[in-house]
């Protein structure tokens, strides 16, 4: 396989010297020995090293009227102090607050005096499961089932109660009048004395002035002990004596 | 079976409810006192708040609903009596439920006895917890310390999972900025 290769270039080679001798023959034929230039002659000059590498640049900075033409790649100057970029995050992280992670697992801090739980259980107990129910007082009971019907029959009471004063004091008023001195209880009548400044003289010309007007105790007294038969008499025996 | 199954099984008869309370209380009375005491910090507060509590489990046994969870129903009544508590203190004192000077007195106060310990990071968590609002207080409670799922507190707070969501969040960025500051 490697040598019909290598015979097809040979043969490739030989044909190109083949038609160069042949065009050569052709042309010595047809200019009758004449000079003739060969058709590969090349050009001896040769561009200095780099020169086409530079081109480029070398024609933009002849077109653009001399103006500096910034390099892509030129390097900052500057170093930051040893550790310093190391630090840095860390730093940023604590001073903004947001930047805080809450962790899952932080406890409460609360503790329970010792034998808490052991005491719990029997006061709850106490107060629940094993609470005594005492017999219900029988006037709360009848005061939880017909609690309604005493409110409104409590207040039936009070307002008939009400009406029923309200109703005497009229009556009372139209008869004010007819006070007599026996209505008048004792402690009213002696404050009465006092305030109008009446002396025993006084008292006893009141006295006499009942008698006189036949109020005295002694006649109704008498006529206390009378029979009904003997009052009849002596109501007879006054009523002729006033005709 | 587990406990909570058998508890289940026992509130199905009147009769044994005596013996579900039992277990109730001796299965739950630890977690219900930190769930209480990281609403209202102090000792002796938590302890009316959770005797209450457990008397509200006895007197509701019978309301108690077979195919809910009773984890969660306990939680509930443990949450809603510890709110309550506060909300009649507040109220006594005219005070805002977002305020909370006077339980960070409590937590400081009960930092110096030997009810609350713990390292730099667990007080200084508690007490950005303390900072945040009453609502965003719980939720946070019951998701990073109590590690309940979205639809656990839904069911002891009664709002929807998209609400906790948002709370829980703004409550962790909230906390994880006032630790940031230390």
């Amino acid at each position: 396989m490697k040598e019909k290769n290598q015979n097809s270039v040979n043969n490739t080679e030989a044909s190109k010297d083949y038609f160069k001798s042949l065009e050569e023959s052709i042309l010595s034929k047809a200019l009758g020995g004449a000079f003739h230039l060969p058709l590969d002659v090349k050009h001896p000059f040769v561009a200095p090293e780099g020169y086409f590498e530079a081109f480029d640049s070398n024609i933009l900075a002849a077109t653009s009227n001399n103006r500096f033409h910034l390099e892509a790649d030129i390097a900052h100057p500057y170093t930051a102090p040893e550790g310093y970029l190391e630090s840095l995050e860390e730093r940023v992280l604590s001073a903004t607050s947001s930047n805080f992670i809450l962790e899952e697992n932080i406890n409460h801090p609360f503790l329970v005096p010792q034998g808490y739980f052991e005491k719990l259980d029997e006061q709850v107990y106490e107060k629940t499961i094993n609470e005594k129910i005492e017999p219900e007082n029988p006037f709360k009971v009848i005061w939880k089932n017909y609690g309604n019907i005493i409110r409104v029959a409590a207040t039936l009471i009070i307002v008939g109660f009400l009406g029923f004063n309200i109703y005497n004091n009229q009556q009372a008023s139209t008869t004010a009048e007819e006070l007599t001195l026996a209505e008048l209880n004792t402690e009213a009548i002696y404050s009465y004395l006092e305030e109008e400044n009446i002396g025993l003289e006084d008292f006893n010309t009141l006295e006499n002035a009942f008698d006189d007007a036949s109020f005295g105790e002694s006649s109704t007294s008498e006529t206390d002990e009378l029979s009904e038969e003997e009052l009849l008499q002596l109501i007879d025996f006054q009523f002729t004596d006033e005709i | 079976m587990t406990t909570e199954e058998t508890i289940k099984e026992l509130l199905l008869d009147e009769s044994s409810h005596p013996e579900a309370f039992q277990l109730i209380l001796k299965e739950y009375k630890e977690r219900l006192y930190f769930l209480i005491r990281k609403i209202v910090i102090d000792h002796d507060d938590t302890d009316d708040v959770l005797q209450e509590a457990f008397i509200k489990i006895w007197k509701n046994l019978k309301k108690f609903r077979g195919d809910a969870s009773l984890y969660t129903w306990l939680y509930r009544i443990g949450t809603n009596e510890a709110l309550t508590f506060l909300r009649r203190r507040k109220d006594a004192r005219n005070m805002s439920m977002d305020e909370n000077p006077e339980l960070m007195n409590l937590f400081e106060s009960g930092s110096s006895t030997f009810h609350i310990t713990g390292d730099d990071i667990e007080i200084a968590l508690q007490k950005a917890v303390l900072q945040l609002p009453e609502k965003q207080r719980i939720v946070f409670n019951l998701k990073y310390f109590e590690h309940m799922t979205y639809e656990e507190i839904s069911e002891v707070t009664e709002t929807s999972v998209g609400g906790l969501k948002a709370n829980y969040h703004s409550a962790k960025k909230k906390i994880e900025d006032i630790l940031g500051k230390r």
